[in-house]
C-alpha cells in the first residue's frame, strides 16, 4: 500500500496523525498575508513610535487572530466546503483532519491571539474599548441567524444582507470612537 | 498496521513534534524579548 500526504487512517482503522501543514492550512495563510500587509501599513503609519520587538508582537498577535477566525470559519462551514469543488479537498472536508481538532485550534488561536495582545501591548483607551465591545456584541447578535442558517421567507439573504450592512457601519463607527478617543486623552478629558 | 503505515505514522508524527517544539522555542525568545522591552519603558 502506498502512502501519501492525503492518506487518513490505516488500512486497520487506526487514524493517522494529521499534517502539521493540514493545521496551518487550515488559517488561511493567504488571507493572513493580506492582514499582515494592512497591520504593518498601521504601525508605519501610527504617530509615534513603538519598539521593534512589540510592533512584531502585535503584528504577530493580529495575524494569529485573523488565522483562528479563519480556522474556526473552516470548522463551521465545513459541510458547505465539501459542497464546492474550489473547497473541497480542504483538510476537513477531505477528511484529513478531525472537526473538534479545528474546533480546538481555532479557539486556542484566538485565545492566544487576545492574550499575547494584552500582555505585550496593553490596553485600549476607555472610549475606543466599550465601543469596540458593543459593536462586537451587536456584531455577534447579527451573526448568529447567518451561523445558524436561518432563512426568512421572502428573502433567504437577509440576515446575510444586515450583517453586511451592519459590518460597514461598524467600521465607520469604530473609527469615529478611535478618532474620539484619541481627541479626549489628547484634551486630558480622559486618563 | 503495516511497515509502510508505521513509517508513515512515525513521519507524521515526528514532523508534528519538531513544529510544535520550534514553535514553544519561539514564544519563549519572543517572550523575554518582551519582558526585557517592557522592563526598559
Amino acid at each position: 500500500m502506498s502512502m501519501d500526504a492525503t492518506t487518513t487512517s490505516t488500512a486497520s482503522g487506526t487514524p493517522m496523525p494529521t499534517e502539521w501543514r493540514d493545521f496551518f492550512t487550515l488559517t488561511k495563510p493567504r488571507v493572513m498575508t493580506l492582514v499582515i500587509f494592512t497591520a504593518i501599513c498601521g504601525v508605519l503609519a501610527a504617530p509615534g513610535s513603538i519598539h521593534p520587538v512589540l510592533g512584531f508582537t502585535a503584528i504577530l498577535a493580529i495575524s494569529m487572530g485573523a488565522g483562528g477566525s479563519a480556522v474556526l470559519n473552516m470548522w463551521w462551514e465545513a459541510d458547505i466546503d465539501a459542497g464546492m469543488k474550489r473547497t473541497m479537498n480542504r483538510p476537513l472536508p477531505g477528511g484529513r483532519m478531525r472537526r473538534e481538532d479545528a474546533r480546538d485550534f481555532g479557539i486556542f488561536l484566538s485565545a492566544v491571539s487576545v492574550a499575547l495582545m494584552g500582555v505585550a501591548i496593553g490596553g485600549t483607551g476607555w472610549i475606543y474599548g466599550m465601543t469596540a465591545v458593543t459593536l462586537s456584541a451587536l456584531f455577534i447578535l447579527l451573526a448568529w441567524p447567518v451561523g445558524q442558517r436561518m432563512r426568512s421567507e421572502d428573502d433567504k439573504m437577509l440576515p446575510e444582507k444586515k450583517l453586511f450592512k451592519f459590518s460597514i457601519y461598524y467600521l465607520f463607527a469604530l473609527f469615529a470612537a478611535l478618532v474620539l478617543d484619541r481627541v479626549a486623552a489628547y484634551q486630558g478629558w480622559i486618563a | 498496521m503495516t511497515p509502510e503505515e508505521q513509517a508513515e505514522f512515525e513521519r507524521r508524527r515526528k514532523a508534528r513534534n519538531y513544529v510544535v517544539a520550534g514553535t514553544l522555542l519561539f514564544f519563549v525568545v519572543l517572550f523575554y524579548a518582551i519582558t526585557i522591552v517592557r522592563m526598559g519603558d
